[in-house]
């Protein structure tokens, strides 16, 4: 009891570390039943009957066709982008480092929203990078461990995003309403409900629209999904808006995600050069 | 609390912890593999996340047979072993859930000799109470220590469901518990002051 006090009145940095350590201790039952998990999948693949393996083939053929068409119009955007960047003198965008993760476990509690992934600093993973679905945001890494990483998930206490308001192409002014995600009323017992706070005053975003990540403060990079709004409401104070939103990603039933490494310093990289 | 704890260890000093509280050594450890692997599995397998809208945390029903059918000793290596795998699993800091188990069981502990351990509806509200107990000790702790844990009336919601799963779940795991007991332990050699069992061989003379 005097153990527990004391490890839980320690400084958070070295509750990690001491946390590390167990698992350490554990790692063996880790890699047990990672195994048992991966055996079970390739029994799983046994059962799976030829014919509905050549249907998914045959569907997942189409959608790369579909994906490649889709590429080539995006290369011809992304380089009439590089250039009008070229033009007006900005820094050119670089693409993203993804690194494909699997989760390991969800947390077993319920007043966190996180989940492990395989990869840890020995892949390269630091602390703080974006996590992403197909779908969207998924979180950010918080721990990193040398095989294994926490991810902290939109909902949760410790994981607010700055996000904005997609502009429609509707629109006619070039602003978008900016806000933070933060857990609401009933994100506990819904993960995939979450609370807009902190919108301008008499913002009234419609509901459907498409919520996303604004860039602001360093954390997430622009654009990436999170969701779309459900209702909207003024907030108790009145000094701002407030509005629900339903995220992108089922965030219950993730079993791949993948995670953005940090950007390389290009200056750093030409000095090396 | 030291004092109450050597005064408990003073009480089982002449023997080992686990001879003279009852629970052998192999009923020790099927005990922390069984809570291990159900641990895990609740941390992979969302299935009842999505029927209830909520994590089920079985690990207070282990305490409270650990507390039942054990004394000091299997009440802290399940609270160490036990609650430092939940929390390796979990974001939860290292300690919490060894602090909520310990004091479940505790509690029991104190309470075995008027608890009807055999009974199934005595074992239904024990793992009832250990379900309900449990979860709430760690989330006001977590809060006691400004962590922000995710709370709101939804919390109320998931112990209650917790309870009542791990009331229900509770006779099950009694029982396999008392099964593995009676499978891996030897049989009660008869105490030698113990006189039904002695023979009396009386001779001709009486």
């Amino acid at each position: 009891m005097t153990a527990g006090i004391v490890l839980l009145s320690l400084p958070t940095r070295v509750n990690n570390q001491l946390k590390w350590m167990v698992a350490g201790v554990f790692l063996p039952f880790l890699g047990l039943a990672e195994a048992v998990d991966e055996k079970a999948e390739s029994l799983q693949s046994i059962v799976v009957s030829k014919q509905e393996l050549l249907r998914e083939n045959q569907q997942l053929r189409r959608e790369v066709q579909n994906y490649k068409i889709a590429l080539l119009k995006n290369q011809t955007i992304a380089t009439e982008n590089a250039l009008l960047r070229q033009q007006l003198g900005w820094r050119e965008s670089l693409p993203w480092r993804l690194l494909p993760a699997r989760v390991l476990v969800k947390d077993p509690t319920n007043w966190w929203r996180s989940l492990y992934i395989n990869l840890g600093s020995d892949d390269g993973i630091v602390e703080n990078s974006p996590v992403l679905s197909p779908s969207g945001l998924v979180g950010k890494i918080e721990q990193v461990e040398s095989h294994r990483s926490l991810v902290r998930l939109v909902g949760d206490q410790h994981c607010k995003v700055a996000a904005m308001l997609a502009i429609s192409p509707r629109q006619d002014k070039d602003e978008s309403a900016h806000g933070t995600i933060t857990p609401g009323a009933d994100t506990s017992l819904n993960p995939r409900l979450v609370d807009f706070h902190h919108l301008p005053v008499g913002t009234e975003p419609e509901p459907g629209a498409k919520v996303i990540t604004s860039g602001l403060g360093g954390g997430y990079p622009r654009g990436i999904p999170v969701g779309h709004i459900i209702d909207s409401r003024s907030s108790t104070s009145g000094l701002f808006a407030e509005a629900r939103v339903r995220l992108a990603v089922d965030l219950n039933r993730l079993e791949m995600v993948w995670v953005k490494l940090p950007d390389q310093d290009v200056s750093a990289t030409e000095e090396g050069m | 609390m030291f004092l109450q704890l050597r005064r408990e260890c003073n009480r089982y000093a002449p023997d080992s912890f686990f001879i003279r509280a009852m629970m052998s050594r192999p009923t020790f450890t099927c005990l922390i593999l069984m809570a291990m692997v159900l641990t895990y599995v609740q941390s992979h397998w969302s299935m009842m996340e999505g029927m209830w809208r909520a994590q089920i945390d079985l690990l207070p029903v282990f305490a409270a047979f650990a507390a039942l059918h054990g004394g000091l000793g299997p009440i802290i290596g399940l609270a160490l072993i036990a609650g430092s795998w939940l929390d390796v699993l979990s974001a939860n800091p290292l300690g919490t859930s060894l602090v909520s188990l310990f004091l479940t069981a505790l509690i029991l502990h104190r309470l075995h000799e008027v608890l009807l351990k055999g009974q199934l509806a005595a074992q239904f509200f024990v793992c009832l109470a250990a379900g309900a107990f449990g979860p709430t000790i760690s989330c006001l702790f977590l809060w006691g220590m400004s962590m922000q844990p995710l709370a709101g009336w939804g919390t109320l919601w998931q112990i209650v469901v917790n309870a009542m799963i791990c009331g229900v779940a509770g006779p099950f795991i009694f029982l396999i518990l008392n099964q593995m007991d009676r499978l891996v332990s030897y049989e009660p050699v008869a105490q030698p002051w113990n006189r039904s069992v002695v023979e009396v061989k009386r001779s001709k003379r009486y």
